[in-house]
């Protein structure tokens, strides 16, 4: 046991010493999770892609305001009605250990991926749309598809599509690769501690703007109050999951700022469209939705940072329709609608929702308030995740009302509208209609991304009309940033890339 | 011969412990969910093929028997394969655990420095100024909830004086904040512990019989009387480190200290049962051991238990 | 014995502790190699005396109001009371060292022997650890320690009271004080061991010279062993004198009471019946004490014979048993006393246990008027519970702390649906046993401990039983207490016939209580008889023994030698053992001896040798 003591110590002396001298510019960010591991194609967490998006990078690269950028790729087309992908290849990059990136690296990356390897991890099935990927030169692929993907450009931007450099992973093997890895990111992977940071350092040859800083830590830190401390007391810079309740006390701080901007996550209640539930009537469905203040939430709940909805994804999101309207508050119209539908004054509702997450379990106990407010009687039923995901919904277990919350990290309305009303998804239990099936396949088959942005409008349409669900809020994605921190501009997606900011002198 | 003999007893003893421990686990973590669903959860498009797939890659398709085995006998021969979602299991949960020892052992000494003189002092001053102040602060300690202390010592000398790094282990400045918080707690406890047993020892007519030998009160107190006091302090030490454990996973997230807690809560809600399995079998190890350790340590300290 | 010279004067001698006086104004002095005694009962202030003059009373929380205690050293005089730290802690154990009465828990059970002996040799004589172990066995030979080497690493709990005691006394004269003062020494102690233990002082101080302060409450010791006699009582000297003339012919009040209060061994030659003590204060002492009507008995007990199993090992095996008591049978008829006399480990109690149903024999019967109780249900058995009862050595812990003295007495009455008339039933009882109707509200705490003994007398009476066990139950009484309990339980039993089994070491108050007597060694009666028989014509080597180590009340008479013997062996057998089990013959009517008696003194010798 002793050996292990010293080791212990003799690695956090290490970690350290190993940092830069003090006339170096370190940006130290503190984000809630570790991802753990450093392979593309083994992660699936949210918390892996703001490392990772300073280590790799994908084909393609997807901006601040979300559109498609030049990555790893200078150009591409779309050919044969979206069955096959051709791209273009930046010449003279590198990967960190000096092994040269082209057409080969790209063939590997997603053999890998679609082979054996990347078939343990979870990050396969979100490519199996790809058939294979052919050389056509040293910077030239065609990636063949199965089948049409109209999202497909928008995945190769981030998770598994990262490319790896083939004769590294060869060299070292998989398991080395995983926590020591090598991509042609604006930042080397330096150093992993478990559970505690990993550093980066600049890569001064990066193609697209050398970072401004010297090198980079993130650091894992479980607790929300453990995290802010950090950030108060000057150790860290730029702090990432910062929980609603902490906004007003940083906004108040003269020495920090809070930067926002909307997220992928989406929350609502999904409702039970079936027999015997009262739900299964669409006026009862209708007059749910009409009993909700969704503002009033997030004023209250989340520190303002939030914008309510009326569908399955916020304004960043490629379907959305700004000239969609929702339902509006009305209670009276509520009442009056119940009333017509024979729900009787005291009736009682159930909501199953997901405990652990003290944000919406407090909107959860609101929501009561506004339901109560038209004369329902309305129950919560917290359940645990791992019961909630594998037992009650895809089994169609659930109550009149159950939570729905989704992070469709393609930005990409399909994502969450084929899962939440496709038949046989795990998200839809309780079937939509032929016509919602027909659309959802309709727009999956089209490559012209104008007609499908149409088809996506329709589906939200058709789902704000059979009022499915009651779509609350669109969360924001909050940091909070220290004085001196230049140049930071938050991703909606949390993949965070940091060659731009610089540290100024405080 | 009696002492070889008690060992075997509690060895095999300790083993059916593991046995039982291990087992339960190991059955119960998979009645809490599935990982694959866990890890797919935030991934499009996933069918059931995907799911199976996932299941094969982890192992989870195998018999639970099987995988009850594979993972007790990695126990015993220190392969104790891979978690589910980042390498082979051995350095993540030894580097965990001895972060938690380190934290763990740095408390108690500390403590122990600072419980045994002040006992000391407020048993032969019972009454006086000083043991009531004693008294007063130890029962202040007992009051304090760790993760309330952890957080106020965090914003007194981190964030306004700046003096300690707030949280993880990464050096001697570090481990400062942890340790306190922890030994505030068992400081108080073992404060009283000391005092009370000091109190009775030293109105025992053996400790009259030392000094009327003409020892000096030094070495009254200090060879009969705390070699006296320490079998009871020494088995109130043994019942007390499974409640230390638990608040250590507290503290531990406070501090983000790298250790066992923190692993476990990650764990818990990755549902990486290998890890977590394992984690769960050290720390039954660890409390049969130092129970056993406790009981040698008796035995060396009491030699009424160790000829009988 | 007494050479010239003062070594220790105490002079106008006052401690108290806080506002609260215990000793006040004490004068004496001991000469070079004398033997002064101070006597007093619970509260004279004798133990705190001896504290004092070792400088420890601080230590205690007591502190030294006046006067001055002047140890007469080569170097000249030195002031104890006003000495420093550094200058006690050279005198203590060196000059002055003492013994306490409780040898059981005088040494520290996590050292060694040679340890605690060769700490003292070290710390006064400069020894190195080598040499304080040589004379370390040099002094448990000194105080006769069977196989001295082998005892120096062994640990205080695998050593018996007497033993103990012996390392105590070779821990206190190593480094050859001038000075040993005794507190109670062997009061903890049986008789016989205590008889070694005196003898072991005596030659000790033969051999060394050293002057000696013997602190008892028990004259028959003081007279065996003091020059010079200090009676205290209530932290005042009552009495100064030699030993003849303080015992032979005392001249203050409280010290004639005193002496007649001391049972003496032999003083009841020819009579048959229990005998009060005539004590001051107490008219109607002299009462006719009318015989037992010796025909059916009140309880018979037959064979009975009580084991308990020891395991040891991995298994948990039975390997040893103790055999607390073996083939016991004897009658008691009702109005009669018999006394159960033994040592430590003679079974004594168990019996005592068995009848009480406390313990469940595993052969033999015991019949209560003629019914066998062990073969009753449960339910019927509650009518003996009533019928026998109990009272304890220990009057503080045997009544309830928190309950007034009617709620104590009540409680067994309603239990046994005995309650007609609360106040009148408790006011009764009291006044039974000489206390009065207006002690029913109060608290245990707020008597003394001879006044709780009688209220404990006072809740067997309330239940109207036939026997009552009387275990030790005098024994922890002041001895002018104890004679008032026992003068108590004999008018009880002369006025309501009831029967007593009282259980006693001390056989100088068994021969003044008791018909008849039962002489129990290791689980079995080796002889039985009636009070003359067993104390005029004692038969059984054992029984001689115990009377012989009596310490006689007679200070013209000195001590007679006494063999150093061994400890009393244990009754633990190993499973395996044969069982050696005795009959009896019957010497004369009623006065049975066990048939192996001749075979005792053999057994003895090789157990010592052994």
């Amino acid at each position: 046991m002793r050996l292990n003591l010293s080791t212990v110590f003799a690695a956090g002396i290490c970690a350290s010493l190993a940092a830069p001298a003090a006339a170096q510019d370190i940006l130290t960010v503190a984000q809630r999770q570790d991802p753990q591991n450093w392979d593309p194609v083994d992660t699936f967490l949210v918390a892996w892609g703001s490392v990772a998006s300073n280590i790799y990078d994908g084909l393609v690269r997807r901006d601040e305001n979300l559109d498609l950028q030049p990555g790893l790729a200078e150009s591409w087309e779309v050919l044969d009605e979206g069955m096959r992908l051709r791209f273009k290849l930046r010449e003279g990059v590198s990967f960190h250990n000096g092994e040269p990136f082209d057409a080969e690296a790209v063939k590997y990356t997603f053999d890998r991926l679609l082979g054996e390897v990347g078939g343990t991890g979870p990050q396969q099935s979100n490519y199996t749309t790809i058939d294979h990927v052919e050389i056509i030169d040293d910077y030239t692929v065609d990636f063949h598809m199965a089948q049409p993907d109209p999202v497909m450009l928008t995945k190769l931007a981030g998770y598994g599509a990262m490319i790896v450099p083939p004769d590294y992973i060869e060299e070292v093997g998989e398991e080395e690769f995983d926590m020591n890895p090598v991509g042609t990111g604006p930042f080397k992977f330096e150093s992993y501690t478990q559970g505690a940071q990993v550093e980066l350092s600049a890569n001064e040859d990066y193609f697209d703007g050398v970072p401004e800083v010297d090198g980079l830590v993130f650091r894992f830190i479980r607790e929300d109050a453990t995290r802010l401390a950090e950030l108060q007391s000057g150790a860290v810079d730029i702090m990432a999951d910062v929980a609603f309740s902490a906004v007003p006390t940083i906004d108040s701080a003269g020495n920090l700022e809070i930067v926002s901007v909307p997220g992928p996550t989406i929350y609502s209640l999904a409702l039970k469209t079936v027999e015997p539930a009262a739900t299964a009537d669409l006026r009862v469905r209708k007059a749910l939705n009409m009993a909700i203040d969704k503002q009033a939430l997030i004023d209250a709940f989340l520190a303002g940072r939030g914008q309510p909805i009326d569908s399955l994804q916020g304004e960043l999101s490629f379907g959305y329709d700004p000239e969609m309207e929702g339902y509006a508050y009305d209670p009276e119209a509520a009442r009056a609608l119940l009333e017509e539908a024979g729900v009787p004054q005291g009736a009682e509702m159930t909501i199953d929702y997901r405990a652990g997450n003290s944000t919406f379990n407090e909107v959860a106990q609101a929501l009561t308030g506004f339901f109560a407010n038209v004369g329902l009687k309305v129950g919560l039923n917290p359940i645990e995740d791992g019961v909630f995901l594998n037992e009650i919904v895809p089994q169609g277990r659930t109550n009149e009302m159950y939570q729905f919350s989704w992070g469709g990290w393609t930005f990409d309305f399909d994502n969450t509208a084929y899962l939440s009303y496709h038949e046989g998804e795990k998200w839809n239990p309780y079937g939509t209609s032929e016509e919602m099936n027909a659309l959802l396949e309709e727009q999956r088959n089209s490559t012209d991304q104008a007609e499908r942005e149409e088809i996506l409008q329709e589906i939200a349409r058709l789902a704000h009309e059979e009022a499915y669900h009651i779509p609350l809020y669109n969360e924001e994605t909050v940091y909070a940033v220290a004085d001196g921190v230049e140049g930071f501009v938050p991703a909606p997606d949390k993949r965070l890339r940091l060659n731009s900011v610089s540290l100024s002198d405080q | 011969m009696p002492v070889i003999g008690f060992i075997a007893k509690r060895g095999l003893q300790a083993l059916f412990v593991l046995f039982v421990v291990t087992l339960f686990i190991s059955f119960a973590i998979r009645l809490t969910g599935d990982p694959a669903v866990m890890m797919l959860r935030e991934s499009a498009n996933v069918s059931a093929d995907d799911l199976a797939r996932v299941r094969e890659g982890l192992g989870l398709d195998r018999p639970f028997l099987v995988q009850y085995w594979d993972f007790v006998s990695g126990l015993f021969t220190g392969d104790l394969g891979n978690s589910f979602f980042r390498g082979p299991i051995a350095p993540i949960v030894t580097g965990a655990l001895g972060a938690t020892l380190l934290l763990a052992m740095t408390s108690l000494i500390v403590s122990l420095l600072i419980s045994i003189p002040l006992g000391i002092y407020a048993a032969r001053h019972r009454g006086s100024f000083g043991d009531q102040v004693i008294r007063v602060l130890s029962l202040a300690g007992l009051s304090f909830p760790n993760f309330w202390l952890g957080i106020m010592l965090i914003l007194i000398f981190s964030v306004t004086l700046r003096w300690l790094p707030a949280s993880g282990l990464t050096g001697p400045a570090s481990l400062i904040m942890p340790a306190v918080t922890i030994g505030v707690i068992l400081t108080a406890t073992n404060l009283r512990i000391v005092r009370t047993t000091m109190l009775e020892v030293l109105s025992a007519q053996f400790i009259m019989v030392a000094r009327a030998k003409g020892l000096s009160e030094r070495s009254v107190i200090y060879k009969h009387a705390l070699r006296n006091s320490s079998i009871a302090l020494v088995t109130y030490l043994g019942l007390q480190f499974g409640t230390l454990m638990g608040g250590l996973v507290v503290v531990e997230l406070v501090f983000n200290w790298p250790g066992m807690g923190t692993l476990a809560v990650e764990a818990i809600s990755q549902r990486d049962y290998p890890i977590l399995q394992t984690v769960i079998s050290i720390l039954a190890i660890m409390i049969v051991l130092v129970n056993l350790i406790v009981d040698l340590v008796y035995m060396a300290l009491d030699p009424r238990i160790r000829l009988e | 014995m007494a050479s010239t010279g003062t070594l220790l004067e105490v002079d106008d001698l006052s401690i108290a502790f806080g506002p609260k006086s215990v000793v006040q104004n004490l004068s004496f002095s001991v000469g070079k190699g004398e033997t002064l005694a101070i006597v007093g009962e619970s509260g004279s202030g004798k133990s705190v005396t001896s504290l004092a003059t070792m400088g420890l009373l601080r230590h205690v929380g007591g502190s030294v109001t006046s006067g001055r205690i002047t140890l007469y050293e080569e170097t000249g005089p030195l002031e104890i009371t006003k000495a420093d730290d550094a200058t006690l802690r050279r005198v203590r154990g060196n000059r002055i060292a003492m013994i306490f009465q409780e040898p059981m828990s005088s040494l520290d059970p996590v050292f060694t022997i040679g340890d605690q002996i060769s700490e003292a040799l070290r710390l006064h004589r400069g020894l190195s650890r080598k040499d304080a172990r040589t004379e370390a066995i040099r002094l448990l030979d000194l105080v006769r320690m069977p196989n001295a080497r082998d005892q120096l690493g062994r640990y205080p709990h695998q050593l018996s009271g007497g033993m103990r005691q012996r390392v105590m006394i070779a821990m206190a004269v190593s480094c050859h004080p001038d000075l040993l003062i005794a507190d109670e020494p062997t009061t903890a102690l049986d008789v016989t061991i205590q008889a070694q233990i005196l003898q072991i002082i005596r030659d000790m101080q033969d051999e060394l010279g050293t002057a000696v302060i013997f602190i008892s409450h028990d004259m028959g010791v003081v007279s065996q062993m003091a020059d010079r006699v200090v009676v205290m009582r209530h932290g005042k000297t009552v009495e100064t004198g030699t030993v003849r003339d303080v015992i032979l012919s005392p001249q203050a009040e409280y010290t004639r009471t005193l002496m007649a209060a001391v049972p003496k061994i032999g003083a009841m030659k020819g009579a048959d019946a229990p005998k009060p003590f005539a004590l001051t204060g107490e008219g109607d002492a002299a009462f006719d004490h009318p015989a037992p009507k010796y025909g059916d008995p009140l309880v018979k007990l037959e064979g009975v014979t009580t084991r308990y199993d020891l395991t040891s090992g991995f298994l948990g095996r039975v390997t040893h048993r103790v055999h607390a008591a073996e083939n016991i049978s004897f009658d008691i008829v009702p109005g009669e006393t018999l006394a159960l006399v033994g040592e430590s480990g003679s079974g004594k109690s168990t019996v005592g246990k068995t009848l009480q149903q406390l313990v469940q024999p595993i052969s033999g019967r015991v019949l209560y008027r003629g019914t066998d109780i062990f073969a009753l249900q449960e339910a019927e058995r509650k009518r003996f519970k009533r019928e026998i009862q109990y009272v304890f050595q220990d009057p503080y812990g045997s009544l309830n702390p928190r309950r007034t003295v009617k709620q104590s007495l009540t409680e067994p009455m309603a239990t046994h649906g005995l309650l007609r008339d609360p106040d009148g039933q408790v006011a009764d009882l009291l006044e039974a046993v000489g206390l009065s109707a207006d002690h029913a509200d109060r608290l245990p705490h707020e008597f003394s401990g001879g006044q709780r003994q009688r209220i404990c007398i006072a809740r067997a009476l309330a239940v109207e039983p036939g026997l009552i066990i009387a275990d030790e139950a005098v024994s922890a009484l002041d001895v002018s207490v104890q004679a008032q309990v026992l003068n108590l339980m004999m008018r009880l039993q002369a006025e309501r016939g009831l029967a007593y089994l009282f259980i006693s070491h001390d056989m100088a108050v068994v021969e003044r209580v008791s018909h008849r007597i039962a002489v129990m060694y290791l689980g079995e009666i080796v002889e039985m008889g009636t009070r003359r028989q067993i104390f005029e014509n004692p038969q059984h080597p054992y029984t001689r023994r115990l009377l012989a180590a009596v310490p006689v009340l007679d200070p013209e008479t000195p001590p007679k030698r006494v063999e150093l013997g061994r400890d009393i062996p244990s009754p633990v057998r190993a499973v395996d053992a044969p069982l050696q089990s005795h009959g009896f013959i019957e010497v004369a009517p009623g006065h049975i001896l066990a048939d192996d008696h001749h075979l005792f003194e053999k057994a003895l010798q090789e157990g010592i040798q052994a």
